[in-house]
Formats: C-alpha cells, structure tokens, sequence
C-alpha cells in the first residue's frame, strides 16, 4: 500500500482486488490508493495483468474479489481510457471523430479545433483513419482529453507508437492535467521524461 | 439525448462512407427476386402464389448478408469501450447502432417491394404492400441485432449469427406472408399485420437488453 502520506483526499481506492484471466490467478490482495493530482506508474512483466487491472478499474471487466472505489468528483463522469486500440474506424477522420467526441460527452464543440492544433494534426485533420499512422491515430485519442477533459486518466503504454516530440507532448499533457489536480496511472514499460509519484508494481501481488 | 444522437449520425456517415457494403442487402433482396421467374417459370398463377412467401424469405436471407458487421467495428476498435465510459445507456446505443444499420439496409428492402411484387405478378399492387415488409424488417433487425450482439467477437462469425436468429424470424415469415398474400390479393389488412406489429414490439423490448447484456460480456 502506498499512501501520499501529505494529501488525504484520493482519486482511487483499490482493496483486496483479485483478477483471474481464463484459468490463471493475474494478481491477488492488491491494495492501492492513487491520490488527487497524483501520476502512478503501473509496472510489471507482460502478462501481469496491467491492462486487465486498467480495466477492471474503468468498470469493464469485474474483479474476481475487492473492490475500486473511485472519489466522489470522479464519480459522474467516467475516466479517459486510453488503451491500445485506438477506437477509430477505418473511414473517420480526425475532425468526424472529435466532433462526435464532444456530442458523445455532452462537451462542447468549440475545444475541437485547439485539440486537433495541439496533437499536431491540423494538416490531416480531414483523413480518413486508414490513411493516418499508428503514431497520428495516437495522437487523435490524446486529442480526445482535450476535448472532453475528464479527472482520472488511465492510460495503457500511452507512449507507444509515438515518436519523440509525441512523447514530449504526450508528457506535456500529462503535467498539465496533474497541474490542474486530475491523477494519471498509467501502465508503462519505458519511463516517460515525466517521473511518477508513485509505483506500482503488478510482479509483487502476482501468484 | 445528444450523445445517443451522435452516435445514430455516426454510424450514418460511416455506412455511407463505407461503401461497398451499403446496398448489399437490398441489392441480394432485388437479385433474388430478379431470379425467381428465371428459375419457377413465368405462369402468372405460379408466381404470383409463390410471391408473398419469397418476398419474406429474400428479406430475411438479405438482412443475414451484413448482419454480423453491426457491433463487429466499433468492438475491434475499442470503440464501444468509449462509448460505455461516456456514460451513455448502452440499451440505447445498441438500439441507436441498429435503427442506423436498418436504415440503410433494411428500409431499401422494404421500399422495394411493390417493385418485387409487380414482378411477381401480384394481382394488386398498392404503396401499402411495404407496410407488412417494413414492419417484418424492423423485427428482424431486432433479432439480428441480438445475434450480431452475441458474436461480435468472433471472426467470420456470419454463419454463427444466421443458425442463432433464424427461428427468430419464423414468427416474421409465417405472419407476413399471409398479411401480404392478403394484401396482393385485393383485400384489406389482415390480423396479420397486429400480429407483425405486436412481434416488432416485442422485439423491440427485448433486444435493447440483449444486445447491452451481450456487449459487455465480450
């Protein structure tokens, strides 16, 4: 367990979880508090169960025991998952894509435009996905929290397929929305620029 | 409301900008029919007892044409997972994915039928020939829905889907051919065009929690 022993107010609850994937036991008894507008690095091997704790904590996947509980300000409104499908599909363009966005969260439109500007995508704004890269498509789903801000971000290796000023970008990002008192975990296998506040370690709950 | 509305508009811009896939079903829907006197021959009295019947079996077997595609998409890409964390009622959005789905595929079908008929030599043709077809439409992409639901995850899962909600469509064959035999036959509506109705009711509250259910089980 480890707790920011100078702020009290958490983002993120985590007790006793459990998570089995087929007939294999992931990690068992995992307590964790992640507090407000703090970046948690989520660590361990490949196969330790790092997207599937992601998951269970944006609600998708139920825990085999415990439970994620997350603060009230972070109650309402769902966390910006950012996994590794991108969630495009194959003739959205980047603007198509936002503008939908922003209905879809009842956020308003204006933010689109300075999103788009921000992730570098201004150019290729009104491509189609299939003919954007890997890295771009990335870009679009980094654009998506500008647009709809939310709180709590979970973010799944956020940093692959992105190249170097990407990732510069992806850690401005980053620091902005802790700045503003939202929290970050974030599964990552390569340390960002950006240090983490805290690290959890999936290898030491596994069975 | 509005972000259910984005995603009906969504997957209207994407259909259409899909393609090739678009009228594939009413294009199967027309060919079939187109067939039909090439293959049973061109009696009048032949055809025009064979029509109602073929009429509902084309729609059912066309709508299988591109059934397996409407949750497969937005599964894949991760989608979906966004569109449950935007804390939208995923009943509504399955409900939303489908009207969008039968807009493009299943009203064409429906509005091509006085076309199907007059080549099925029908006695009497009229624009109320596309009530039966609509409403018979609406329950089979309910039913479709809730297979395409249950396999999204699966790859070439179109066989899949079509042993899953076949017998579902019974219901939808048997009334509907009897309401339009009715109705190109010169009569007036039938109790069979209630029963279609109360059957696309039906469907219409159970799907929704069928597909949401499904959905998050994959």
């Amino acid at each position: 367990m480890s707790e920011d022993p100078f702020n009290s107010e958490f983002a993120l609850q985590i007790s006793n979880l459990t998570a089995v994937r087929g007939y294999s036991l992931l990690f068992s008894g995992l307590d964790f508090i992640l507090s407000s507008g703090c970046f948690a690095a989520l660590k361990g091997p490949n196969g330790t169960g790092k997207t599937t704790l992601l998951r269970i904590i944006a609600g998708f996947i139920e825990p085999e025991t415990g439970n994620v509980s997350r603060a009230e300000e972070f109650r309402d409104q769902g966390p910006f998952f950012l996994g590794h499908e991108h969630g495009l599909r194959a003739s959205e363009t980047p603007l198509s894509h936002l503008k939908d966005w922003a209905d879809m969260h009842f956020a308003p439109r204006d933010r689109i435009s300075a999103a788009i500007d921000r992730v570098g995508l201004t150019i290729r704004q009104n491509v189609p996905a299939y003919s954007l890269s890997a890295g771009q498509k990335k870009r679009v789903a980094l654009a998506r929290a500008l647009v709809a801000p939310r709180k709590l971000w979970l973010l799944d290796e956020p940093a692959s397929a992105l190249d170097v000023h990407g990732q510069a970008l992806l850690c401005d990002l980053m620091r902005e929305h802790l700045g503003s008192g939202g929290s970050i975990l974030a599964a990552l296998h390569d340390p960002l620029e950006l240090q983490p506040d805290t690290i959890l370690d999936l290898g030491e709950f596994a069975k | 409301m509005r972000g259910v509305l984005a995603i009906f508009r969504r997957e209207l811009v994407l259909a259409w900008a899909g393609g090739s896939g678009l009228f594939l079903p009413a294009a199967f829907f027309a060919g079939t029919i187109f067939l039909a006197p090439l293959g049973v021959g061109t009696e009048p009295r032949l055809l025009s007892a064979l029509g109602p019947g073929l009429i509902f079996v084309a729609l059912c077997l066309a709508s299988l044409t591109t059934l397996e595609r409407i949750f497969q998409a937005d599964l894949e890409t991760g989608a979906l997972d966004h569109q449950r964390l935007a804390g939208l009622s995923m009943e509504l959005v399955t409900l939303v994915k489908v009207a969008a789905h039968w807009l493009v595929s299943g009203l064409p079908i429906a509005l091509l039928t006085p076309i199907a008929a007059v080549m099925m030599r029908a006695e009497t043709v009229s624009a109320a020939t596309i009530l039966p077809v609509l409403l018979g439409s609406i329950t089979i992409f309910l039913w479709g829905g809730v297979g395409a639901s249950l396999t999204a995850g699966l790859r070439r899962s179109g066989p899949l889907v079509a042993l899953l909600v076949l017998p579902l469509f019974v219901p939808v064959v048997i009334f509907g051919a009897e309401e339009l035999n009715h109705l190109l036959t010169g009569e007036t509506f039938g109790a069979g065009l209630s029963l279609l109705a109360a059957n696309s009711l039906a469907a219409l509250a159970i799907s929704p929690f069928a597909m949401s259910l499904a959905l998050k089980l994959e």
